[in-house]
C-alpha cells in the first residue's frame, strides 16, 4: 500500500477512535450527572458537545481528502465509507448525551430525586453497547459487532415498559407531568443511543464482511 | 505471497459470449506465459484486463486477433472462439479475423497519410472504391470516434498534424472503418493527458453500443470507470473475473483485493 495513503488511513482511524472515546466520556458523564443529580457535571457535558462537533468536522474533512486524493477501492473504500457513517453516528450519540444532560438540569432544578430502575438499566446497557461497538470497530471484529446489534431489543423493551409505567403515573398524578416528560425524554435518548450503536456495529460488519446487514428481517 | 486457488471466480462464462477463451496455455519457448486461462467476452460490453506488469494481460489480449502468431517460439494450447468458431483453426483467414477483431495500441500509430486516407484505407483495401461511399464511411467513423467536428475542415491534412489524443481517436475511427465486431485496446490512454484520456473513455462508453471491447489498462480507476467486467491476472493466471462493480467493492479473492488496494504489485 502507498505509504502516504497508509498513514492517512491510519490517522483517520485514530481520529475516529478519539471521537469514540470522547463520546463515550460524554455519555458516561451524562449518566453520572443523572445518578448523582449533579448539574455541574451536566453543564460540562453540554459545554463538551462543541468539541465533539469540531472533531466530527475534522473527520469529515479527512474523509473527503482521502477520497479525493487517493480514490480507495475495496476494503479501503468500505473502511472509509464506514468511518464516515460511524463519525456521524458518534456525533449524534454526543447530541443524545447533551439532551440527557439538559434533562438532568431540569430535573435537578425541580428538586426531583427518584431515578427509575429501568433508566438505570438502560444507561448500563447503552454504555456497554457503545463501548463494544467502538471496540468492534477498533478490532474490526464482526462477531462482536453482531452481538451489539442483538442487545438493541432489550433497550427497546425497557423504553416501552418505562413509557407505559410513567404514563400511568402521569394519569394518576398530573402534577408529575413536567418531570415525567423529562424522564421519558431521557429514556428515549438512551434508546436512540442504543440504535446508533447498532448502526455503528452494522457498519463494522459491512467494513469487515462487505455485506450490509441493515434492515435485515429479525430472526 | 498468498496462495490462491488456481481457477478464477465466476462469472467466467457468459450466456452469449462474443469471444470465448477456453483452457488457454501459452509458452514463449520454455516460459509458461498463460496458465489455464478461460474467460468469456460478452457482446456489447467492455471487459478490462488488469494486473501487474508481466502478468500476461497484453499477451492474452493479443491472442484474440492472433497478434502473437508473429512472435517466434510461441506455442498456444486451448481455443479462442469468435461467434463460436475457433480462431486458431487452420482454416481461419487471419486477415479476415483482424478485420473482425481490430486493435488499438498504446501509442497511436496513424499511417503517414491524410486523415481521410487513414480512415478510408481499410475499406479501400477491402475493395471499396466508390467515392461517395468512402466519404460516408469516413464521416460516420470520425463522428463515432468523436473527432468529426474537430477535423471536418481539414480532412486532407496529415494525420501527424493531430494531437496525441486526436491521433488515438483517429486510430479508433480507422479500426471502425472495416466494421469490426470486437475492438481490442492495449493501454490506449497511457500516452495521453487527462483531457484526452477522458475523451477516449467517453468514446469507449459510446462504442460499446456497437462493438465489443476488451481493454488492457494499468490504470485501475480507468478499468473501474469504463468496464462492465474486470479480469485480474497475475503471473499468467486469471485470478478473478467478475463484474467490475464487484471487483472494486468486494472482490472474492484476497489477492485481487491486495492488488487493487495497492498492497502488492
Amino acid at each position: 500500500m502507498n505509504t502516504q495513503f497508509s498513514e492517512l488511513l491510519g490517522n483517520l482511524e485514530k481520529l475516529v477512535i478519539r471521537m469514540g472515546s470522547l463520546v463515550e466520556g460524554q455519555v458516561s458523564s451524562a449518566v453520572q450527572a443523572l445518578v448523582t443529580h449533579n448539574s455541574d457535571i451536566a453543564q460540562k457535558v453540554i459545554d463538551g458537545d462543541e468539541t465533539v462537533d469540531q472533531l466530527e468536522i475534522e473527520i469529515d474533512e479527512a474523509v473527503l481528502n482521502i477520497l479525493a486524493l487517493h480514490q480507495p477501492v475495496a476494503m479501503d473504500l468500505r473502511d472509509i465509507i464506514g468511518i464516515s457513517k460511524i463519525n456521524g453516528d458518534l456525533e449524534r450519540i454526543g447530541d443524545h448525551a447533551l439532551n440527557i444532560a439538559q434533562s438532568v438540569k431540569v430535573i435537578n432544578d425541580n428538586k426531583f430525586k427518584g431515578i427509575h430502575a429501568q433508566i438505570s438499566k438502560m444507561s448500563d446497557i447503552s454504555q456497554s453497547m457503545l463501548k463494544d461497538a467502538i471496540d468492534s470497530f477498533i478490532h474490526k471484529d464482526a462477531q462482536m459487532a453482531l452481538e451489539v446489534c442483538k442487545r438493541d431489543d432489550e433497550i427497546d423493551d425497557l423504553n416501552k415498559f418505562l413509557f407505559a409505567d410513567i404514563l400511568a403515573g402521569m394519569i394518576k398524578e398530573p402534577k408529575s407531568i413536567p418531570i415525567s416528560m423529562e424522564i421519558i425524554r431521557i429514556s428515549k435518548n438512551f434508546e436512540r443511543i442504543a440504535d446508533l450503536c447498532t448502526n455503528i456495529s452494522e457498519d463494522v460488519v459491512f467494513i469487515r464482511n462487505a455485506k450490509s446487514i441493515k434492515h435485515a428481517p429479525k430472526s | 505471497m498468498i496462495a490462491e486457488p488456481k481457477n478464477a471466480t465466476t462469472p467466467r462464462e457468459s450466456s452469449s459470449p462474443m469471444m470465448r477463451a477456453v483452457d488457454i496455455e501459452m509458452y514463449y519457448g520454455t516460459q509458461h506465459a498463460l496458465k489455464n486461462v478461460s474467460m468469456d467476452v460478452a457482446q456489447n460490453e467492455v471487459t478490462a484486463l488488469i494486473g501487474p506488469s508481466g502478468c500476461g494481460k497484453s499477451t492474452f489480449l493479443r491472442l484474440f486477433n492472433r497478434m502473437n502468431d508473429l512472435i517466434e517460439n510461441v506455442r498456444i494450447e486451448g481455443e479462442i472462439t469468435l461467434d463460436g468458431k475457433n480462431i486458431y483453426d487452420k482454416s481461419t483467414d487471419v486477415v479476415e479475423l483482424r478485420k473482425k477483431v481490430g486493435m488499438i495500441f498504446q501509442k497511436s500509430n496513424p499511417f503517414p497519410k491524410s486523415l481521410y486516407e487513414n480512415v478510408a484505407y481499410g475499406p479501400k483495401v477491402n475493395g471499396e472504391n466508390n467515392k461517395a461511399r468512402l466519404d460516408e464511411i469516413v464521416e460516420r467513423c470520425l463522428r463515432k470516434a468523436a473527432l468529426w467536428e474537430e477535423v471536418k475542415d481539414r480532412l486532407k491534412a496529415s494525420a501527424y498534424s493531430l494531437s496525441g489524443g486526436q491521433q488515438q481517436r483517429l486510430c479508433i475511427a480507422r479500426a471502425m472503418a472495416v466494421d469490426p465486431e470486437v475492438i481490442l485496446m492495449d493501454e490506449p490512454c497511457s500516452a495521453l493527458d487527462p483531457i484526452a484520456t477522458q475523451k477516449i473513455e467517453d468514446l469507449i462508453e459510446e462504442l460499446k453500443h456497437d462493438f465489443t471491447i476488451v481493454i488492457v489498462t494499468h490504470n485501475m480507476q480507468q478499468a473501474a470507470r469504463v468496464s462492465d467486467k474486470t479480469a485480474f491476472m497475475w503471473m499468467g493466471e486469471l485470478i478473478e473475473f467478475n463484474n467490475t462493480k464487484k471487483i472494486f467493492t468486494s472482490p472474492d479473492k484476497k489477492m485481487t483485493e491486495d492488488y487493487i488496494t495497492g498492497r502488492f504489485g
